[in-house]
C-alpha cells in the first residue's frame, strides 16, 4: 500500500512540474536540438588530433580510405599541372598580309596629298604671274578648286589615320620637299618599316599580356602543325615595340633624324599581334588537365594500423587521421535511418548533460529565473549565440578556437543574472563547445580561466568604464594562461606568440560585443541591469526633479532612506544598487497631495484635522496607486516599481487606525482594520525588505525627540519586531541574521545604526543612570 | 446614535469633512431624528449623472441626490447623500454665495429630502427653502471649503 502510494505521489509531483514549467521544459527540448544541428561531427570525434600529441589509443583503420593531400600539397599540385597544360594561340597570316597592303596604302595616300600640294602651289604662283593679265581669273578658279581638294584630302587622311594628326612632324611629312617635306627616299622608308614590322611578325607577336600565362610553353598553331614554344621565344605586343624601336635606332643612327619618331609612330600604328590567343580551347584542356590531379596520395589499408597508442603524433599521422574523420563523416551521411538516428541520439544526449547540469543549477538555486520562462529563454539565446559563432569560426571560416568569445557569454550571463549562474553558464558553454570542436582540453582550460577573470572584473558593474577594465584584465589573463600552456606542453614561441594574438584580438572585443548585446537584451526582455539602475540615480530625472520641486519633504525622505537602504543591503550582500534607487523612487505617488503628508507639512494647518480618520486614511493609502501609476507613465522598470506597493505591504496606516479606536472607545462600534491596510503586496525580495525596514525606521528616528543612540537602537528593534510580528516580512528572504546585520551595531560600521548616528550627529556614550540620559 | 460616515472624491480633497458631519448631524437632531446610518458622499458631476439617468430617467447635471434605503415610516433614517462639488462650485458663482455656505445649504438639502421632504411643487419647495434658510442661520458653517 505504502509502495503504491509513494509511486502515486510521485507520478502526481512529475505532472504538477510538468504543468507547471512546460514552458521552459519546451525551450530546453529546443534548445538542445538547436545546438545539435550544430555539432556536425559525431564519430570521428575519437580521431581528432594535434600534432605532438600523444596517441590515446592505436588507431587501426576500420576499412579502405584513401589519405587526403593536405590542402597545401593539393594547392601546388594544381599549380602545378596549370603551368604544364600549354595556352594555344592562331597565327593569322591574313593580319600580316593586311597590315602591309594599308601600310603601303598610307604611303600612296601621302605622296598622293604632297602632289595635290605642290599643285595648289604651282597654281598659286601662277595667280601671282598673271594678276595684271586676262588669265587672272581662270589662274584663281584653278587655284581655289586645287586648295578645295587638298583640304577634302587633308581631312580624310587624318580622319583614316588619327595617330597623325595635329602633329608637327606628320604635317611636314606631307609636304613636298620644296616646302620643307621629307628631303629622304620615301621608297627607302617605306621599305625599311616594313622590313621592321615583318621581322616581329615572323617571330610572332602575343595578342594578350605576357603576365597573364600561366604555363610555362605555347602552342602555336600555325595551320598545320602545331608548334611549342617557350614563353620567352615569343613577345607580347610591349616587347615587340621595344624590339622595333631598337631596330629603328640601329638604322637611323642619327639622333636628329625624324625618321626615328614617324617610324616608332608608324609601327605602333601598323604592328597589330598576329598570334591570336584561342581561350576557350585552352580553357578546356585546363579545366580537363586539372580534373586529372589525384585528390589522395595513396591508401591505407583495412586492418592497418595507423598510429600506435602511445605514440607522437606526426604529420602524416596527422593526414590519415583527418583523411579517416572525412571518410567516416562521409560514411556517416550514406549511413542508414537506423544509424543515423543513434548517432543523432547521442549528440542529443551528450548536449542534454552538458546543459542540464547548469539548468539543474538555475532551478535549485535560482528559481526565481528559472520560474520565468523569459529569462530561460534569454539564457538560451546566449547558447545558441556562442555555438554557432564557434561553429562558424572553427569549421566554416577555419578561425582560431581561441577567437570564440566565450568571454561574451560570461560576462552577459554575470551582468544580466549574478556571478554565480555566469561561472555555472560559462562552464557548460566551454564543456559545449570544447566538445564540439574535438574533444580540446586547451580549450576548455583556456576558456573557463578567461571566463572566471571576466566574471570576476564585471561582477559589481556600475560604470562603462568597467568594460575598459575588463579589456586589459582579459589582456593579462591571455597572457597568463597562453604562457602556461607553452610551457607546459612545450609549444614553441611562433605558436604562442599567435595563440596570444588570437586572445588578445578576442579579449578587445568580448566586453564591447556585450556591451552592445546587454542594451538589446535589456530592451527587448525587460531586465534591468545595474548599468541602467544607475541612470536612474540621476536627480535630474524627471520623476525626481518633480518630487524635489512638488514634495520636498519627501525628496529628502527618499534620499535618507536610499543611503540607510544601500547600508543595510551592503551589510548582507544584497542589491545595494537597486535598493538606492528603489528608495528614491518609493514614494513618488506623494506627489499627487504632497500637503497631506507629514513631512511636507512646513507650515499651516493639518490638513487631516478636518477629516475623520478613514478618509484620511484612505488618502494616504492613495500614495500606493498613484505611485504605480507615475512610475508606469514614466516608464519605470518593474523591479524598482515594485518597490512602490512593497514597502508598505499590507501594513496598517497606524496613526489614523489608532485615531479611530479613539473615536470608537466609549461606543461599541468596531473599525474595519481592513480600510486602514495598504493593498499590499508584501515585499518579495531581500531589496524590498529592506526598504521596507528602512523607511519606517527613518520616519521612526525622526520622531523621536531628543534622539540618542540607545533610543534609536530601541526604536530601530521595535519596528524591526513591529514588521516582523504583523507577518509583513513572511514573503522576503531575509533571515533572522540578516536582519541581525541591518540593524548593524552601535559601535560597527555596517548596517543601518552606523548611517543613523551620522545622520543624527550622536556620539557613542553609555549613559550610566537615568540622570544623565535626560541631560544629553 | 447618528453615524454618519462620509467619502469624498480624492480629486476633490478641501473639504472639511467633520463640520459636513456636523451639519447633518444637527439637521437630524433639529428634525428630532435619534437613531440615523447616512453615507454622505461628495463625488463629480459624472457620478451624480450616471445615478440621476439610472435611478430617475432623467439627463442632466443634478447638485444632490438623496436615496432613503429603508421605509421612510421607520424611526431609523438609513440612506445615502450625493452631493456633486462641481455643482456646488458653479451654483455659488451665479448666485454669487460663499462655497461653502452653498456645501452646507446642499447638505441640508439632501438630509431634508431623506426626511421625506419633496420639492416637486412650488408649495413643497417653498417649506424646504425656509427650512434651509433656518436652520443655516444657525450653523458655523464657515470654512466647509
Amino acid at each position: 500500500m505504502i509502495r503504491k502510494n509513494n509511486s502515486q505521489s510521485l507520478v502526481e509531483r512529475i505532472r504538477i512540474f510538468l504543468s507547471n514549467n512546460y514552458k521552459q521544459i519546451s525551450i530546453l527540448i529546443s534548445l538542445t536540438i538547436i545546438l545539435s544541428l550544430f555539432f556536425q561531427r559525431g564519430r570521428s570525434l575519437q580521431y581528432s588530433y594535434n600534432i605532438d600529441d600523444i596517441a590515446r589509443e592505436p588507431i587501426i583503420a576500420p576499412y579502405n580510405f584513401p589519405i587526403l593531400k593536405t590542402k597545401v600539397k593539393l594547392e601546388e599540385d594544381l599549380n602545378n599541372t596549370l603551368k604544364a597544360e600549354p595556352f594555344i594561340f592562331n597565327r593569322k597570316q591574313e593580319i600580316v598580309d593586311k597590315q602591309s597592303s594599308n601600310l603601303s596604302s598610307f604611303f600612296l595616300f601621302s605622296n598622293d596629298i604632297r602632289l595635290v600640294n605642290k599643285d595648289l602651289l604651282n597654281s598659286r604662283n601662277l595667280v601671282y604671274d598673271y594678276r595684271y593679265t586676262d588669265k587672272f581669273l581662270e589662274a584663281k578658279s584653278i587655284a581655289s578648286s586645287d586648295s578645295a581638294s587638298l583640304s577634302q584630302k587633308v581631312i580624310e587622311f587624318y580622319k583614316l589615320y588619327s595617330f597623325a594628326k595635329d602633329k608637327e612632324d606628320w604635317n611636314k611629312f606631307l609636304m613636298p620637299v620644296s616646302q620643307g617635306g621629307p628631303q629622304y627616299s620615301l621608297k627607302e622608308f617605306q621599305k625599311d618599316i616594313l622590313q621592321i614590322c615583318r621581322n616581329r611578325w615572323a617571330i610572332g607577336i602575343l595578342d594578350i599580356n605576357e603576365s597573364i600565362i600561366v604555363s610555362n610553353q605555347l602552342t602555336v598553331d600555325n595551320g598545320d602543325i602545331p608548334i611549342l614554344y617557350s614563353l620567352s621565344e615569343l613577345d607580347d605586343l610591349n616587347e615587340a615595340w621595344t624590339e622595333a624601336k631598337k631596330e629603328i635606332t640601329s638604322i637611323y643612327n642619327d639622333e636628329n633624324d625624324i625618321r626615328r619618331e614617324l617610324g616608332y609612330d608608324l609601327i605602333v600604328e601598323f604592328m597589330i599581334p598576329n598570334l591570336i590567343y584561342d581561350k576557350q580551347t585552352t580553357e578546356r584542356r585546363q579545366n580537363a588537365s586539372l580534373d586529372r590531379v589525384p585528390r589522395s596520395k595513396g591508401i591505407v589499408l583495412k586492418d592497418e594500423m595507423i598510429v600506435d597508442a602511445n605514440q607522437r603524433i606526426n604529420e602524416e599521422d596527422l593526414q590519415k587521421l583527418q583523411s579517416l574523420a572525412v571518410e567516416i563523416s562521409k560514411e556517416n551521411r550514406t549511413l542508414g535511418l537506423k544509424d543515423t538516428f543513434i548517432t543523432y541520439m547521442g549528440r542529443l544526449l551528450i548536449i542534454g548533460i552538458l546543459i542540464s547540469y547548469f539548468f539543474t543549477f538555475l532551478s535549485i538555486f535560482r528559481s526565481h529565473i528559472f520560474e520565468k520562462w523569459q529569462m530561460l529563454l534569454v539564457i538560451a539565446i546566449i547558447y545558441v549565440f556562442i555555438i554557432i559563432i564557434a561553429n562558424l569560426f572553427v569549421y566554416q571560416l577555419d578561425f582560431s578556437e581561441f577567437l570564440i568569445p566565450i568571454t561574451v557569454a560570461a560576462m552577459l550571463l554575470t551582468i544580466l543574472f549574478d556571478a554565480r549562474i555566469g561561472f555555472m553558464g560559462t562552464t557548460s558553454i566551454v564543456l559545449l563547445v570544447g566538445i564540439m570542436i574535438g574533444n580540446n582540453l586547451e580549450f576548455i582550460v583556456t576558456g573557463l580561466f578567461m571566463s572566471s577573470i571576466a566574471i570576476y572584473t564585471v561582477r559589481r558593474i556600475r560604470t562603462r568604464s568597467k568594460f575598459i577594465t575588463a579589456i586589459f584584465s582579459l589582456i593579462g589573463a591571455s597572457i597568463i594562461i597562453v604562457l602556461s600552456h607553452g610551457l607546459f606542453i612545450g609549444h614553441n614561441f611562433s605558436t604562442m606568440g599567435a595563440d596570444l594574438g588570437y586572445l588578445i584580438v578576442n579579449s578587445i572585443f568580448s566586453p564591447i560585443i556585450t556591451y552592445g548585446l546587454i542594451i538589446i537584451l535589456e530592451v527587448s526582455f525587460g531586465i534591468t541591469t545595474d548599468l541602467s539602475l544607475v541612470e536612474l540615480l540621476d536627480f535630474n530625472h524627471p520623476l525626481l526633479k518633480r518630487l524635489q520641486q512638488e514634495a520636498n519633504g519627501t525628496f529628502n525622505h527618499s534620499v535618507v532612506v536610499g543611503n540607510l537602504a544601500e547600508a543595510c543591503s551592503d551589510a548582507i550582500n544584497a542589491r545595494s544598487l537597486l535598493c538606492r534607487v528603489g528608495a528614491y523612487y518609493h514614494d513618488l505617488g506623494k506627489m499627487e497631495r504632497p500637503e497631506y503628508y507629514i513631512e511636507n507639512q512646513f507650515m499651516g494647518d493639518n490638513k487631516h484635522d478636518s477629516l475623520t480618520p478613514a478618509m484620511s486614511a484612505k488618502i494616504i493609502r492613495k500614495h500606493v496607486i498613484d505611485g504605480l501609476k507615475l512610475a508606469n507613465d514614466y516608464g519605470l522598470p518593474n523591479i524598482v516599481s515594485d518597490f512602490i506597493p512593497m514597502h508598505h505591504g499590507t501594513s496598517r496606516v497606524e496613526y489614523f487606525y489608532r485615531m479611530a479606536l479613539e473615536a470608537v472607545k466609549d461606543t461599541d462600534e468596531k473599525v474595519d482594520d481592513s480600510a486602514y491596510r495598504y493593498p499590499g503586496p508584501k515585499p518579495n525580495t531581500k531589496e524590498t525588505g529592506i526598504l521596507m525596514i528602512c523607511e519606517a525606521v527613518e520616519a521612526a528616528v525622526r520622531s523621536i525627540k531628543n534622539p540618542d543612540i540607545l533610543k534609536i537602537e530601541a526604536m530601530v528593534d521595535k519596528v524591526i519586531k513591529g514588521r516582523l510580528e504583523d507577518g509583513q516580512l513572511d514573503e522576503c528572504p531575509l533571515t533572522l541574521d540578516d536582519l541581525r546585520k541591518i540593524k548593524g551595531t552601535v559601535d560597527g560600521n555596517s548596517g543601518m545604526i552606523p548611517v543613523l548616528r551620522g545622520i543624527y550627529h550622536i556620539r557613542i556614550e553609555y549613559p550610566e543612570n537615568d540622570t544623565s540620559s535626560d541631560n544629553t | 446614535m447618528i453615524d454618519v460616515n462620509v467619502e469624498i472624491d480624492l480629486d476633490l480633497l478641501g473639504i472639511d469633512e467633520k463640520k459636513s458631519i456636523n451639519i447633518l448631524k444637527s439637521t437630524l437632531e433639529k428634525e428630532l431624528i435619534s437613531k440615523a446610518k447616512i453615507n454622505l458622499i461628495f463625488a463629480k458631476d459624472e457620478l451624480l449623472n450616471n445615478l440621476k439617468i439610472e435611478y430617475f430617467q432623467k439627463d442632466h447635471l443634478t447638485d444632490v441626490i438623496a436615496f432613503r434605503i429603508n421605509n421612510y415610516t421607520d424611526t431609523e433614517v438609513e440612506g445615502e447623500i450625493y452631493i456633486s462639488l462641481e455643482r456646488a462650485i458653479d451654483n455659488a458663482k451665479e448666485y454669487d454665495e460663499e462655497i461653502s455656505k452653498e456645501l452646507a445649504r446642499l447638505i441640508i438639502h439632501g438630509t431634508l429630502h431623506l426626511l421625506n421632504y419633496k420639492d416637486s411643487t412650488e408649495e413643497e419647495k417653498l417649506i424646504m427653502t425656509k427650512l434651509e434658510n433656518k436652520y443655516l442661520k444657525d450653523f458655523d458653517w464657515n470654512k466647509i471649503f
